[in-house]
């Protein structure tokens, strides 16, 4: 079972009544969330309150019936972490302290994602599939890299194997992939949602 | 009532491989992360390309 399969099952545990299933849904997601924040706001104790208030405010909206289950909890948790970042550093700003650029969240733009319509969801679907195309324009080595990764869900040391090249090899050319794809990205103003 | 798979929960959150790409590709950039983490999302192994 993947991990968006697991991800519906313990929703759907926890929306048939089974209040343990929200605990689990967090844990498998806690380090991902947590180490997120703290690549954003730099210091462990201001990312632990907004770790908090991030699920307290996943699970509000699933409570009031608000989440729309496409199979992306993470991606969804993550831009609620995002939205909780930025209301931070807002409010810091107006000591003057830091400014969102500092942030270093481009990607996401600097404004507060709304909470996904249906409009919103094929705008989603459509950045997707430009994100598929910029992949197409990565040199061949790179793409091979994040074609057996993510879309094969190759570990790096298979693909290392499978290319003939290093490990390190592997992982340098998935950064550099990483890098160019967010070059991209931001040249043509996409705003990954 | 479909039980969850727990090796598939502990070894996508501890594996080595995601460590890898912590420590050598994500390197600490948040933007990255999240670009990590929406091409999980979006490029999954059963989906055509």
């Amino acid at each position: 079972m993947n991990v968006q399969s697991n991800d519906r099952v313990l929703l759907s545990r926890y929306l048939s009544g089974d209040r343990s299933a929200i605990s689990q849904l967090i844990e498998r997601h806690s380090r991902r969330v947590r180490d997120y924040i703290r690549m954003l706001v730099k210091d462990r104790d201001v990312a632990e309150d907004i770790f908090q208030e991030t699920f307290i405010k996943a699970v509000r909206v699933i409570d009031e019936g608000r989440y729309c289950d496409n199979g992306k909890f993470l991606s969804w948790i993550l831009r609620i972490a995002h939205n909780q970042v930025i209301d931070h550093f807002r409010a810091r700003r107006q000591d003057k302290s830091v400014t969102e650029a500092e942030a270093g969240y481009d990607l996401l733009g600097s404004l507060r994602l709304a909470e996904k319509t249906v409009e919103d969801e094929i705008v989603s679907r459509q950045i997707e599939s430009d994100v598929r195309m910029l992949i197409e324009m990565l040199p061949p080595e790179q793409r091979e890299v994040v074609m057996m990764r993510y879309f094969g869900g190759q570990s790096f040391k298979e693909i290392a194997e499978q290319t003939g090249v290093s490990i390190n090899t592997a992982l340098g050319r998935m950064r550099y992939a990483l890098i160019n794809l967010r070059r991209m990205i931001k040249e043509k103003n996409l705003v990954l949602c | 009532m479909e039980d969850i798979d727990k090796n598939e929960v502990s070894d996508s959150a501890n594996s080595e491989d995601d460590e890898l790409m912590l420590k050598e590709v994500i390197r600490d950039e948040a933007d990255l992360y999240y670009l990590h983490h929406y091409l999980s999302d979006v490029l999954r192994p059963a989906d055509d390309f």
